[in-house]
């Protein structure tokens, strides 16, 4: 089959309107007569309220409502699994950022002094603040359920007999970092109620339908009443897959019967939003002397902070990659999930991943260099492939990219010619040192959730169609791939396609735009819908053209058969003529395992994304400083829809995944939140960014559309433990604690010598 | 952020009129700094007086062996100007590395040498250069040192009505050169761990005739670093002298921090810092 757009370097429809501004963020929405919307929280990490008093607050003149959890007409919590997360806190708060009371008011300035006069009284508990004291009998229970939020124990095969039988055995304790979305634009929107008593929430969103069912909720209305629309520039990175301020914005104008604006500030939105799970992982791996991997025994102890919202899932999720890209036949591990009074945990790019893969991936190094292999020998060697046991004795029946994607990173100049690239660092006492990992990442929602996409195809006047996706564009670039598989299917231009995403009034619930998943299910809807259309116009144009509807070939906007032809823009005046609708909607079920590993819920997933990363760095010898000098991005998306997206994708997640290697961390006190903003939570700006070059490793997904499966989170994984590993290729300082920041390194350095 | 008068004077003696009537007036010279602390709180003022149209306070000029630079002139001017390139190359890499492009764009010399944080990048290089600063007031002025402006964390030795009108320094003489370094945690807009200015003054056979170096971002104010040239003064260029002043210089940061948290990371990295700092100044000598 020769693909017309799939593949090619088609422009973002979305780009024009996203560089010239026209886009609007949140904070630039504007209504007539918008109050401005603030939000108390709490004044300790962990405490009861005795009293809250709004009395002085609500007579400021320009305050137009004070809220607390009296006013929550519906169910007073919120959260993806678990509704553990009060809208409103009534009788006790678990973190800093809990919510408290909220005001609606004329001006900013006055919703601001509103807050400084609400009154509570509250009575400090003991913080309980490290996820492993957390677990110990008597401390400050979070939660009245206990403080272990989920427990999961599984395991394949027998690992002590198998750790009886290795010939090396590497055991460490490695612990990771909070790191933060630091989306472009924190979470903000507005929500305005009409006269015909519909209620429309703006927002940075990752799923307004589930928006909508979780304000629905709270507020006690039919979902019907209520319209969530996601903003297409800001960014979610997973930190806007929770609720956000959707829920307070919605009390507000219900309350108020006006527009109402919530737009956290930078440091609002740090000690309140979601973040990724810091985790102690201890990893005790043995191989045989010929390098295969025998057994792995891991434990895991997943901070998720004061609320559960994904972090049951997210444990999940890293114990099913606990063993990264590689085969190992006996597995055992036992993780647990925390409660704690830090900020909350939740998701965020690479959904437990990221934690795990920087473990195994230093673990496959210690290996290779006791038993005297190469590193990318030891990795290829114990490549999951296809017919492969997965780490919990899952069948991996779906296309596997380890393999060939450790071979491509091997293949790269990097990696190759890597002595010649350390050959000269820039100063005397600088050290450089090339780094190899690579990562799996599961596509979609697992096991037990529904995991469906949805799209609908519409016949527009003119002969151009709409493709609409729940599914939010947040800037990853799904709408255009949307557009290029719809033109594809379709036999059109892909300038005749519009794409139209997250709005629950415009568009199919298709689920969240998170875990890599939203190309490969809503592809395959719109492949679906698609057909469909393909039928109704074939069926048309063949009676127009008086020939069998099987001969007619659909191409370049034109049906033709024998000679003859129809162009879609006649086809439309037809088919619409007289105020007809055409519209045809496709729906997609993800494949799912055979059957759920016992004992973890929702394992497994089906699909994998594969990515492998060689990168370059140079280490000073004297400050600990490290510089990130080139990278090589090796993303296995199976087949590339859209070339740039890909780039796009990879840049980003590279850069990300730096961060997290070298200086992104939130830092706490006590569940007080001390990184408050960007001068002192380091993400890495332009001039840190090294040179990215993305090699797409094309490993065809059966089940994808036209053989795509998803790559977002991937992209982000790899580079992490890459960036370690040259670390100790430069200088012999093994990184088990992340960030590697300059205190660190150097301390290895002292600690370690030199190599 | 509480509320606040506004001026924007467009000469010095408007500005200093105002600052003598208004004793809780604060001078908003650039911004990068004080906009930040009064939206966080940390400072409050009743009259902000804008010296961004005070046109007289921007210039850099050399006029008998001295280079005089406006408290206004931006660290973007600074950077790229060709007086300061050629004659004090230590200031205008400092001013080339403060925080961003936007943040050069508005931050100025006066204003980051009176806000006086100790990570204050243009400070170390203006103690190098021994520059001093000429404060006026109404019906008055007089001139300081830099070290003498300094008094603290955030805290100079300024009156409240005075205001800093000028920067200048003496040309260093032929055969000196001079540098910048910056240790932080990232390339741009980083806070610096520990910045260091130096200024060596070398005689024709390569012997170090004067050396002058100065730290930022160790303890509460930038300072001149005394020991550390002692152990160049007069001896040849080369490794020896090298490794003597990076020794004292890990011994004054030590004494320097004690026991504070920083204390364990950078009297290690000033080495590098250091030795940095060195292979700036002379390359030839690493070959």
């Amino acid at each position: 089959m020769t693909l017309k757009w799939i593949g090619k370097p088609v422009p973002r429809q979305d780009a024009g309107g996203k560089v010239t501004g026209a886009t609007r963020f949140m904070s630039d929405l504007s209504f007539p007569g918008m109050l401005w919307g603030r939000v108390l929280r709490s004044r300790y990490p962990h405490a009861l309220i005795k009293s809250i008093d709004t009395g002085e607050a609500a007579r400021l003149p320009g305050v137009v409502a004070v809220l607390t959890h009296h006013d929550v007409p519906g169910l007073n919590g919120y959260g993806i699994v678990v509704q553990d997360q009060p809208v409103l806190c009534s009788d006790k708060v678990r973190y800093m950022g809990d919510a408290v009371a909220l005001v609606a008011a004329e001006t900013k300035e006055i919703a601001a002094r509103a807050l400084e006069l609400i009154r509570v009284e509250y009575e400090e508990l003991p913080g309980v603040f490290d996820p492993e004291e957390a677990m110990q009998a008597g401390a400050p229970q979070v939660h009245a359920t206990g403080n272990i939020f989920r427990h999961t124990a599984v395991a394949h095969g027998d690992v002590e007999a198998a750790f009886a039988e290795a010939d090396v055995i590497v055991e460490n304790v490695y612990r990771t970092s909070r790191q933060m979305p630091a989306f472009l634009e924190t979470e903000g929107g507005v929500a305005l109620l009409d006269a015909g008593g519909l209620l429309t929430v703006w927002c940075g969103s990752q799923y307004p339908d589930r928006d909508v069912i979780q304000i629905a909720r709270a507020l006690g209305m039919a979902n019907e009443k209520i319209r969530v629309i996601a903003n297409p520039v800001g960014g979610g990175f997973g930190g806007k897959d929770e609720v956000t301020i959707q829920i307070h914005l919605a009390l507000l104008a219900m309350k108020t019967m006006r527009p109402v604006k919530i737009v956290l500030s930078r440091e609002e939105s740090v000690v309140t939003g979601w973040k990724k799970h810091p985790m102690v992982i201890r990893m005790k791996t043995g191989a045989r002397r010929d390098g295969s991997l025998v057994a792995h025994q891991v434990t895991i102890v997943s901070d998720t902070g004061a609320y559960a919202s994904l972090g049951g899932t997210i444990l999940n999720s890293a114990i099913e990659h606990c063993s990264g890209p590689y085969r190992v036949p006996n597995v055992q591990v036992d993780g647990y999930c925390v409660y704690t009074n830090n900020s909350v945990s939740g998701a965020m790019r690479g959904f437990g991943v990221n934690q795990v893969t920087f473990a195994m991936e230093t673990q496959m190094e210690i290996l290779a260099e006791k038993l005297a292999m190469d590193r990318l020998a030891i990795r290829l060697k114990n490549g999951l492939q296809q017919g492969d046991k997965g780490a919990l004795g899952n069948d991996l029946v779906t296309a596997m990219g380890p393999v060939p994607t450790l071979a491509a990173a091997g293949a790269t100049d990097l990696w190759r010619q890597r002595e010649v690239y350390k050959a000269n660092p820039s100063r005397p006492w600088k050290r450089r040192g090339v780094g190899l990992a690579a990562a799996i990442k599961g596509c979609g929602l697992g096991f037990r959730l529904p995991d469906f996409g949805t799209a609908t195809i519409e016949l527009l006047p003119g002969g151009y169609f709409r493709v609409g996706v729940g599914c939010p564009e947040i800037g990853q670039g799904n709408s255009i791939a949307y557009a290029q598989m719809a033109a594809e299917v379709l036999g059109c231009p892909v300038d005749q396609v519009e794409v139209v995403t997250g709005d629950t009034a415009a568009t199919p619930d298709s689920g969240t735009s998170t875990a890599s998943r939203s190309v490969y299910v809503a592809g395959n809807a719109i492949i679906i819908a698609g057909q469909r259309m393909r039928e109704r116009l074939r069926e048309v144009a063949a009676a127009e053209l008086n020939v069998p509807a099987g001969e007619i070939d659909l191409c370049e906007g034109l049906a033709a058969a024998g000679g003859k032809s129809i162009s879609y823009t006649q086809l439309a005046a037809r088919m619409l003529a007289g105020g007809k609708d055409c519209r045809e909607l496709g729906r997609f079920h993800s494949p799912k395992a055979d059957q759920e590993i016992a004992g973890a819920y929702g394992l497994p997933h089906l699909v994998f994304g594969t990515h492998a990363h060689v990168v370059l760095v140079e280490v000073d010898t004297l400050t600990g400083q490290v510089e990130v000098l080139e990278t090589v991005a090796l993303p296995d998306a199976g087949r590339v829809i859209n070339r740039q997206g890909l780039e796009g994708q990879s840049e980003g997640g590279t850069l990300m995944g730096m961060g997290y290697a070298l200086s992104e961390e939130v830092v706490l006190e006590k569940g007080v939140t001390k990184t408050l903003n960007f001068n002192n939570y380091i993400i890495p700006t332009a001039v840190d960014a090294p040179p990215v070059a993305t090699i797409p490793v094309e490993v065809m997904e059966q089940t994808g559309p036209f053989g795509a499966k998803g790559i977002g989170e991937a992209v982000c994984i790899s580079i992490t433990p890459a960036i370690t590993n040259a670390i100790y290729d430069a200088v012999g300082v093994r990184i088990t604690e992340l960030p590697a920041n300059l205190e660190r390194v150097l301390a290895g350095m002292q600690t370690c010598g030199i190599r | 952020m509480g509320a606040y008068g506004f001026v924007s004077p467009s000469t010095v003696a408007e500005a200093v009129d105002i600052l003598a009537s208004h004793g809780d007036a604060r001078i908003l010279a650039g911004g990068t700094d004080l906009v930040i602390q009064l939206r966080e709180g940390k400072t409050s003022t009743g009259l902000l007086i804008d010296l961004s149209r005070v046109d007289e306070l921007r210039y850099i000029k050399l006029q008998e062996e001295v280079i005089s630079i406006g408290s206004m002139t931006t660290f973007s001017q600074l950077a790229r100007d060709t007086l300061v390139q050629l004659h004090a190359a230590t200031l205008a890499r400092a001013a080339g590395q403060v925080g961003s492009v936007q943040i050069r764009n508005l931050g100025t010399i006066g204003g980051n040498l009176a806000n006086a944080s100790p990570a204050g990048d243009s400070i170390p290089p203006l103690l190098v250069l021994e520059a001093t600063v000429e404060v006026v007031r109404k019906n008055g002025s007089r001139r300081i040192q830099v070290a003498e402006v300094l008094a603290g964390v955030g805290k100079n030795t300024l009156e409240p009505l005075e205001l800093i009108k000028e920067i200048s320094f003496r040309v260093p003489p032929a055969g000196s050169r001079s540098g910048f370094v910056k240790l932080g945690r990232r390339k741009a807009l980083a806070i610096a761990r520990i910045s260091m200015a130096g200024l060596l003054i070398l005689d024709q056979d390569r012997v170090i005739r004067e050396a002058r170096l100065a730290l930022g971002a160790v303890g509460s104010t930038a300072f001149r670093a005394i020991e550390a040239e002692e152990a160049l003064h007069h001896r040849p260029l080369g490794r020896a002298a090298v490794s003597d002043c990076l020794e004292a210089l890990q011994r004054i940061v030590a004494e320097r921090l004690g026991n504070r948290a920083s204390a364990s990371y950078k009297r290690e990295a000033i080495r590098g810092v250091g030795e940095e700092l060195f292979y700036q100044l002379f390359p030839e000598m690493y070959q």
